[in-house]
């Protein structure tokens, strides 16, 4: 059986070749190459909210970010990594990826007109 | 970029493996999707069957993935710098839809003239937001 893959537009791409895709049912994709996920508009922002999060806070061991256990990143200084935790899918980064991950999202929001979703402000999963 | 998609087995529109025209095997489970050579689903298949049969908690292939196993039977499964998460009921759902995908990949390349290409319109892969907006 053959099917035809729905229209989709690039919203961000970058030279390592990871693109942002907003896909003809409104979902976001994110894509970087072997690997690819797609969320709704609003877990999108999610996810950026995340990044933007990361970024600024300081990395200790254990969670850096979150709006829940299934949504949260994590740094391992021992493995000098940050784990991107999202429903039940996991991106391992290194610190300066996580940049080049923002970079993106910052991008494909602007395009797409949206802003990264707030996170809430209280509590810790460490 | 891809354009049409070979079903090759699918548990529902959310948990399916298809080919594309390129011959990259798409490997789709809830929001994420794996995008592997035939040869690397192949690897799949076979990373999740001797993980089965040697019943350890930790399996892998060197170079290639590695599958972690909790005491819940929750199982992360990584392929280079990504991971899914599977819990112990759904694994089996998976093992068997990578099974079922990689025979019907492995029939196709000894009989490359057999397949229907006619065209559907399947739900996933046309517009269709409302279904998706519990993302």
């Amino acid at each position: 059986m053959r099917f035809e893959l729905a229209p989709y537009r690039v919203l961000a791409k970058n030279t390592q070749g990871w693109h942002i895709l907003h896909l003809g049912d409104d979902r976001v994709q994110f894509d970087f190459g072997p690997f690819a996920f797609a969320v709704s508009r609003a877990g999108f922002q999610l996810i950026h909210g995340l990044a933007e999060a990361a970024l600024s806070a300081p990395q200790h061991a254990g969670c850096i970010a979150h709006v829940s256990v299934e949504r949260s990143v994590w740094f391992d200084p021992q493995q000098m990594c940050l784990l991107v935790v999202f429903d039940g899918m996991v991106l391992r980064f290194r610190p300066h990826e996580l940049l080049a991950f923002t970079m993106l999202c910052r991008e494909a929001a602007g395009v797409l007109g949206v802003t990264p979703g707030s996170l809430p402000g209280a509590g810790t999963l460490n | 970029m891809c354009q049409h998609l070979y079903m090759l087995a699918a548990c529902n529109a959310y948990r399916r493996v298809a080919q594309c025209e390129h011959g990259t095997v798409h490997f789709t489970w809830d929001i994420a999707t794996l995008h592997l050579g035939p040869e690397d689903f192949l690897t799949l298949d076979r990373l999740l069957s001797q993980w089965a049969e040697s019943g350890q908690q930790q399996f892998s292939i060197e170079g290639w993935g590695q599958l972690v196993c909790d005491s819940r039977g929750t199982a992360r499964i990584w392929a280079g710098q990504a991971g899914l998460a599977v819990v112990a009921d759904d694994l089996l759902l998976l093992r068997a839809l990578v099974r079922e995908a990689a025979a019907a990949l492995q029939h196709a390349s000894r009989h490359p003239t057999i397949g229907g290409h006619a065209v559907l319109h399947h739900p996933i892969l046309t517009i269709d937001a409302s279904a998706l907006a519990a993302n």
